[in-house]
C-alpha cells in the first residue's frame, strides 16, 4: 500500500542549527503515528513541515504519492490542532467549525450538517453559540479539533494539543482522541514529549533525539524491547546494567555487572567477553522478604524509600550502592515492609532488555 | 457581623483610592474641564469691539457660522484632511505593524527605531524639513528644472495632497505602534490555522487578523483624526491659508481678530466633529465586527 504522507531525506536548519537531518517517515493511510521526543528534537518542525509553514532545505515530502514541496499549505487538505488550539477568538463555536467548509465556498445547508456533526462527534452539541472565551480549555479543545476534523482531512495534525490541559482532563481526552480516530480512521499524526500520552494513542511511536528517529514501532513493542537506553529511559522507567559476558550456555549468558552477576535471555547471540546493556523494567521486579529458589536474579538490597500511590508501590532500593527501582501492584490489601527493611530484589532472565551499545 | 467586616475595609480602601487621584483630578478639573466650559460660555456670548465680549446670550455666532458657506466649507476641509490623513496612515502603517511583529532580532530592532524616532523629533523640525523640500523654488522643483522635465513653480507642491503627505507621513509611527500592540495578540498559530483550513493570504487578513485588530484600529485612527483634524502648525507652514481649515481659522480668530466668542464657536464645532466622528466610527467598526460579544484568547 502507498504510503499516505512520506517524508524523504527531508532537512532543516535554522541559521546554524540543524534541526533535521536527511529525515524520513512514512505513514500509512488511517495510521496514528506519534513522534515523541524531548523537546527541541524537532517533532514540531516535521508537522510544521508537513503542514506547509515551512519549506525543507532539502529532501522531498510526498502526500498521497505526489511531492508537496511547492504545494502550499491551504491546498494540502490537511486539519490541525494547534498547541494553544488557535480558535478564533471573534467567532463562535460554530463559525470556528465552519471556518474550513466556508473557505472552500461549501453550500450552506451542508456546512450546517457537517458542523453539527462534528459538534456532536466531540460530544459538544449545545455550545455552538459560545465564544471561546467563554468555553472551558477542554470544550476549547474539542472545538479546536472540530474544526480540524470538519474539512475531512487527508491527515489530521495534532501539536501537542494536550499539554495546555490539566492532568484529569488530559487522560479524558486521550481516550477521547483515540475513540474519534477508530470512529473516523483518519490518519493522524500526532507532536508530544509525554510517553503517556504516546503509549496510549498511538498505533506506532516515533521516538525521535537530535532531529532523528532513533525507532520507530508498535507501542508494545518499544516498550518491551527499547533496544537503545534512550528508548528505554524515555518511554517509562528501567533498572540499568552494564556488564561484560562471563559465560554463555544455550540462549542465556551470565553477565558480570560490578559484583552482581546475572542471568540474562539472549535474543542474538553474544560471545563471552563482549561488553552489554541490560534494563530491566521496576514492574518486572519484585520485592520479596526471603530469596526464592525459582528466581533467575535476585539481589540483596535494603529498602531506601518508598512511594504508596494507591494502586501500586514504588520502592527505592539500595542494593550494595546501587540503586534499583521496583513496583508492586497491589492486588490485595497488603502489609507494606518499613524502610531500612533488608528485602531481596527478584526478576527473571527473560525480564531483561538487552540494549544496543550507543 | 459578617458583611460588616467585609464592607469596611472595602470603604477605607475606596477612600485610599480617592486620596491618590485627587491630585490628577484636581489638575485635569482646573486645566480641562474649566477652560472647556468657559470656552462652552464664551461660544455663547456677543462679540464686542472693544471689551472683547459682552456677557449676553447669543445664538448668533453659531448663526453666522453655518449661513456662511465659507466656513460650511472649511467644516468640508477639515473633514476631508481627517478622513484622508486617517485612511492613508492606516493603509500604510497596517503593513507595516504586521511585519514589525513578524521579525525577531536586528531587523526588529531597526524597524522599532526607525518608527520611534520621528516621534522624538518636534513636528516642528519635521514639517520644516518637508517645508524646504516642497518651497517654491525649493529642493524638488530646482531639480526637476535641473532635470530639464519642468520649468517654473509647481501648484502641487503646496497642494492638498501634499498637505495630506506631510500629516501622513507624521502620524504613521503612532499608527505603526499602536497596531502592532494589537497585531501582536494574534499568534502565528492563529493565522496559520486560518491557513490550513484553505483561506489564503487575503481571507486571512479579511476573516482574522483584522477583525482580531478593531481595538487597535480604532484607536489609530481616533488618535490620527482627530490629531490631523486639530493640527495647525503643518497645513500653515505647508498650505498656508490657501485651504480654510478649522484650526488656522480659530487662530486668526482669537489672536489677529479678537473675536473671542467667534474662535470659542469654531473651536466648539472641531471639538463636537471630532466626537461625532468617534463615535461613529467605533460604532460601525464595533458593529461589522461584534466586538463587545467576544474576548480575546
Amino acid at each position: 500500500m502507498e504510503a499516505i504522507l512520506r517524508l524523504e531525506k527531508v532537512s532543516k536548519a535554522f541559521g546554524t542549527q540543524q534541526v533535521l537531518e536527511a529525515f524520513d517517515l512514512s505513514v500509512e493511510e488511517g495510521e496514528f503515528v506519534t513522534l515523541l521526543g524531548p523537546s527541541g528534537c524537532g517533532k514540531t518542525t516535521v508537522l510544521n513541515l508537513v503542514a506547509g509553514f515551512l519549506r525543507p532545505d532539502s529532501g522531498t515530502i510526498y502526500l498521497r504519492g505526489k511531492p508537496v514541496n511547492d504545494v502550499i499549505t491551504r491546498k494540502r487538505q490537511l486539519g490541525m490542532v494547534f498547541q494553544t488550539w488557535a480558535l478564533f477568538p471573534h467567532m463562535n463555536a460554530f463559525d470556528n467549525v465552519a471556518f474550513g467548509l466556508r473557505m472552500q465556498r461549501k453550500p450552506k445547508e451542508q456546512i450546517e450538517k457537517k458542523v453539527r456533526e462534528m459538534l456532536d462527534l466531540v460530544r459538544m452539541p449545545s455550545v455552538s453559540e459560545k465564544y471561546p472565551s467563554q468555553l472551558s480549555g477542554g470544550m476549547r479543545q474539542r472545538i479546536a479539533l472540530a474544526r480540524g476534523l470538519a474539512v475531512e482531512p487527508s491527515i489530521l495534525l495534532l501539536d501537542e494539543p494536550l499539554s495546555n490541559l490539566d492532568a484529569a482532563l488530559r487522560k479524558e481526552m486521550q481516550v477521547e482522541l483515540k475513540r474519534i480516530h477508530d470512529q473516523l480512521r483518519v490518519t493522524t499524526v500526532f507532536v508530544t514529549h509525554s510517553q503517556e500520552e504516546a503509549l496510549v494513542m498511538s498505533d506506532r511511536i516515533a521516538v525521535m533525539k537530535g532531529g532523528k528517529i532513533i525507532r520507530i514501532d508498535v507501542p508494545s513493542e518499544l516498550y518491551h524491547d527499547p533496544r537503545s537506553k534512550f528508548v528505554c529511559t524515555f518511554l517509562g522507567d528501567a533498572n540499568l546494567f552494564e556488564g561484560k559476558v562471563i559465560e554463555v550456555s544455550g540462549s542465556t549468558a551470565k553477565v558480570q555487572s560490578g559484583d552482581l552477576v546475572l542471568k540474562a535471555l539472549l535474543r542474538a547471540p553474544v560471545s563471552p567477553g563482549s561488553a552489554l546493556s541490560l534494563a530491566v523494567r521496576p514492574e518486572r521486579v519484585s520485592v520479596q522478604r526471603e530469596a526464592s529458589l525459582s528466581a533467575d536474579n535476585s539481589i540483596k538490597a535494603r529498602i531506601k524509600e518508598m512511594v504508596f500511590t494507591g494502586n501500586s508501590i514504588t520502592y527505592y532500593l539500595d542494593a550494595a550502592g546501587r540503586e534499583l527501582v521496583a513496583l508492586e501492584y497491589q492486588k490485595a490489601a497488603q502489609a507494606i515492609p518499613e524502610r531500612g527493611t533488608e528485602v531481596v530484589a527478584e526478576f527473571d532472565a527473560k525480564a531483561f532488555s538487552i540494549l544496543e551499545a550507543e | 457581623m459578617e458583611r460588616e467586616s467585609r464592607i469596611l475595609p472595602r470603604l477605607v480602601f475606596k477612600t485610599q483610592w480617592l486620596i491618590l487621584l485627587s491630585p490628577g483630578v484636581l489638575l485635569l478639573f482646573l486645566f480641562f474641564l474649566f477652560p472647556m466650559l468657559e470656552l462652552v460660555r464664551m461660544s455663547f456670548m456677543q462679540y464686542d469691539r472693544f471689551t472683547l465680549y459682552k456677557a449676553i446670550f447669543t445664538w448668533e455666532n453659531y448663526g453666522k457660522f453655518f449661513s456662511d458657506p465659507f466656513f460650511v466649507q472649511m467644516v468640508f476641509n477639515s473633514l476631508k484632511v481627517g478622513a484622508y490623513t486617517t485612511f492613508f496612515s492606516l493603509l500604510i502603517g497596517y503593513p507595516v505593524a504586521y511585519y514589525l511583529t513578524r521579525v525577531r532580532g536586528i531587523e526588529r530592532t531597526i524597524l522599532s527605531a526607525a518608527c520611534l524616532l520621528p516621534i522624538f523629533v518636534t513636528i516642528l523640525v519635521t514639517t520644516l524639513g518637508w517645508y524646504i523640500i516642497l518651497l517654491p523654488f525649493g529642493i524638488v522643483q530646482k531639480l526637476l528644472v535641473l532635470l530639464g522635465i519642468h520649468r517654473g513653480p509647481l501648484r502641487w507642491l503646496q497642494s492638498f495632497w501634499a498637505l495630506i503627505a506631510v500629516l501622513v507621513h507624521l502620524h504613521i509611527p503612532y499608527v505603526v505602534l499602536i497596531l502592532a500592540a494589537s497585531i501582536q495578540d494574534v499568534s502565528d498559530e492563529k493565522v496559520n490555522a486560518a491557513r490550513i483550513l484553505g483561506a489564503s493570504t487575503f481571507r486571512v487578513f479579511q476573516k482574522v487578523v483584522i477583525p482580531l485588530t478593531v481595538p487597535g484600529i480604532v484607536s489609530s485612527a481616533i488618535l490620527v483624526f482627530a490629531d490631523a483634524v486639530s493640527s495647525y502648525l503643518v497645513p500653515i507652514l505647508i498650505t498656508g491659508t490657501k485651504i480654510s481649515l478649522l484650526p488656522i481659522s480659530i487662530f486668526s480668530y482669537t489672536t489677529d481678530l479678537l473675536n473671542w466668542p467667534f474662535g470659542s464657536t469654531i473651536a466648539m464645532l472641531l471639538l463636537v466633529i471630532v466626537l461625532i466622528a468617534t463615535y461613529v466610527f467605533t460604532a460601525v467598526t464595533n458593529r461589522m465586527t461584534g466586538r463587545g460579544k467576544w474576548e480575546m484568547v
